[in-house]
């Protein structure tokens, strides 16, 4: 398995160098589990390799069916020293047993792909592998990749603070745009309806009363008992990073950044 | 000790039972400790209470002179049965009350002749642009009721009142809480301290009125108080001329009940305003003496519309002496659903604009 990693990894770095070309470029999607249809190969690993060379990193999806008893972070580290044609890269790694998935994040793409970064790409992902749509997740991947690079290179990745747009939800936004048009409507009636009442019975008979004539003779306050009542405080646990990118050190020594889970 | 076994809890109104072990009385009920010498001076006041004493001297009204009463004349509503007087320049020919018309009963003999009256300050015209003022903005109100030609219908009429003067003496007992918050890491904390209050002292009360006339909606009439007394003078019958009077049909000891609860209730609230250092504090007992308490009768000044409106009637009152103007308004549901549905689309549009443009920033 190894050596055919690397067989595939020489002929992918060897064209990685060679002369720019989207017609004509080795595989960045890397299908060892078979998870994308021969006939959505093509367009995956086209917008890979596009995006890849648009923005001079490395992007690759990497399928495998095991780890060979590797975590998914060394797996994906390992691979990643021995196939990558650049530094500065990014890896997703899915792996079919155990079903698990793995971002990885080398030199400059540490940076631009943030924790929330990251969190937000996964939150995009996962529901399309867990459902089995791999194409399209990985599509998804190359895209979302394309926008924070192009965000990095303006010096602002998306963090905690600025996050990608999700689309406009429509049927959300015009069920909030009708429940604020009837608590609106309904406050507008409510005092209208009010404007419509002024009869009211007296309480007291204050505006009778003779100036001056209130006198207080004498006055006593009795202590009588106490009691405590006593109310749990709420337990606030708000430890929330600062944004940015958490970083360890790979397996052959190098800072790698990313995140990962199961789908 | 066999005294004390009598003390019933001041927090729960269970007997108390003497507790060994503290060496105080404790309530079975509620558990609440209380010291002993607290029970002694709480028993003390508590003993002390009177009930109310509310006496009045109702001789209001007088006698009329000779040949006052051959000026005015008396007409009787056919529909609704008022009694309605007016001096005989002034010629009524529809009930104020119920706009039926009414007819001449002869001249006004045997009733009381009123003590004061409160001329009318505001005249016709300015009733009837009160009445515009108090139709406008109401976006629900049913059409009829801007017809100006009904609107023309509006009446003066002076409303027969009784008027209670009198000298309280009260002594009143709150019950009284106090707030105290503290917190520690785990725990916040209120502790509540309860007090007996015990006010006495003393509050007179001049011209409190009360509606002398079943056909005027009691509600209605104390909706257009308060009547200042300033501006009241000794009966003239001259003062009705072009105004219709009615007559008295409650009598003034009927009319004592309204007045002592509205005494009571501001004579407890004048005392309350002695208790505010406490955080909470209600009224637990009180009682009242009246001393010098005597009726007048008056007869005061109100602009009076009615409408019909799905069956049902609408009274509108304007005090003839300050203009303050009430009454009551249906709403046309029609014209409710419109102006929400209006209401609604317009707030609906923006939040949905709101929406999209918080989406795209
Ligand atoms: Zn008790
Ligand atoms: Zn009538």
């Amino acid at each position: 398995m190894k050596l055919k990693n690397l067989i595939i990894c020489g002929f992918a770095a060897l064209f990685a160098l060679a002369p720019l070309s989207t017609s004509a470029h080795s595989a960045v999607l890397v299908d060892n589990a078979g998870l994308v249809s021969s006939s959505d190969f093509e367009e995956v690993d086209d917008v890979l390799w596009d995006t890849s060379v648009e923005h001079d990193v490395d992007i690759w999806v990497h399928t495998t069916k095991s780890l060979n008893n590797m975590s998914i972070s060394n797996y994906a580290d390992q691979w990643y020293d021995e196939c990558a044609a650049r530094e500065d890269g990014i890896v997703l790694v899915v792996c079919t047993s155990p079903r698990q998935y793995y971002i990885m994040t080398s030199g400059s793409c540490i940076y631009a792909f943030t924790d929330a970064g990251l969190d937000y790409i996964e939150a995009q992902i996962v529901p399309k592998m867990s459902k089995g749509n791999y194409a399209d997740a990985f599509i998804t991947f190359a895209e979302l990749c394309d926008d924070y690079m192009v965000q990095a290179e303006k010096g602002k990745p998306y963090d905690d603070n600025k996050m990608p747009k999700k689309p406009y939800n429509l049927l959300l936004s015009l069920l909030i745009a009708i429940g604020a048009g009837s608590v609106f409507g309904g406050i507008g009636v409510v005092r209208q309806f009010s404007l419509l009442k002024s009869v009211h019975k007296k309480q007291g008979a204050a505006d009778y009363k003779k100036p001056d004539s209130f006198q207080l003779d004498s006055h006593r306050d009795i202590y009588l008992y106490r009691k405590v009542e006593r109310k749990e405080k709420p337990r606030d646990d708000t430890n929330r990073s600062a944004g940015g990118s958490t970083t360890r050190t790979g397996s052959s020594g190098q800072t790698r950044g990313g995140s990962g889970g199961t789908f | 000790m066999a005294d004390l076994l009598n003390f019933d809890c001041p927090c729960c109104g269970g007997k108390l039972q003497f507790n060994s072990e503290l060496q105080n009385m404790q309530c079975p009920f509620c558990d609440t400790v209380f010291e002993t010498q607290t029970l002694v001076s709480y028993e003390e006041e508590v003993s002390q209470e009177k009930p109310d004493e509310m006496n009045w001297n109702t001789q209001a009204g007088s006698e009329w002179e000779e040949g006052e009463q051959a000026g005015m004349n008396s007409y009787t509503c056919q529909s609704c049965g008022g009694q309605i007087v007016t001096d005989s320049s002034t010629a009524a020919s529809s009930c104020p009350y119920c706009d039926n018309p009414v007819i001449m009963t002869g001249q006004l003999s045997g009733e009381l002749r009123p003590d004061f009256v409160i001329p009318f300050k505001f005249d016709k015209e300015a009733a009837k642009k009160a009445l515009n003022d108090h139709m406008k903005g109401k976006k629900f109100l049913p059409d009829v009721f801007k017809d100006q030609n009904h609107i023309d219908e509006i009446k003066g009429v002076y409303v027969p009142i009784w008027l209670f003067d009198t000298d309280v003496n009260a002594r009143i007992r709150y019950k009284a809480e106090k707030y105290h918050y503290w917190e520690d890491s785990r725990y916040e904390y209120k502790e509540i301290e309860y007090y007996a209050l015990i006010r006495s002292g003393r509050i007179g009360f001049q011209h409190v009125p009360v509606d002398g006339s079943t056909k005027m909606d009691d509600t209605l009439m104390e909706s257009i108080e308060p009547y200042d007394f300033k501006d009241a003078v000794s009966f003239q019958s001259a003062f009705l001329s072009g105004y219709l009077a009615d007559k008295y049909d409650v009598d003034a000891e009927t009319s004592i009940s309204r007045a002592n609860e509205r005494i009571k209730s501001s004579t407890e609230d004048a005392f309350k305003s002695t208790t505010s250092d406490y955080n909470y504090v209600k009224t637990e007992q009180s009682s009242i003496q009246l001393s010098n308490g005597e009726a007048k009768y008056a007869l005061y000044p109100v602009w009076i519309l009615n409408t019909s409106w799905n069956d049902r009637k609408f009274t509108f009152a304007m005090n003839g002496q300050t203009g303050k103007f009430v009454g009551d308004l249906p709403a046309d549901k029609s014209k409710a659903v419109g102006y929400f549905a209006k209401l609604a689309a317009v707030a609906a549009a923006i939040t949905l604009a709101g929406t999209y443009l918080f989406w795209w920033l």
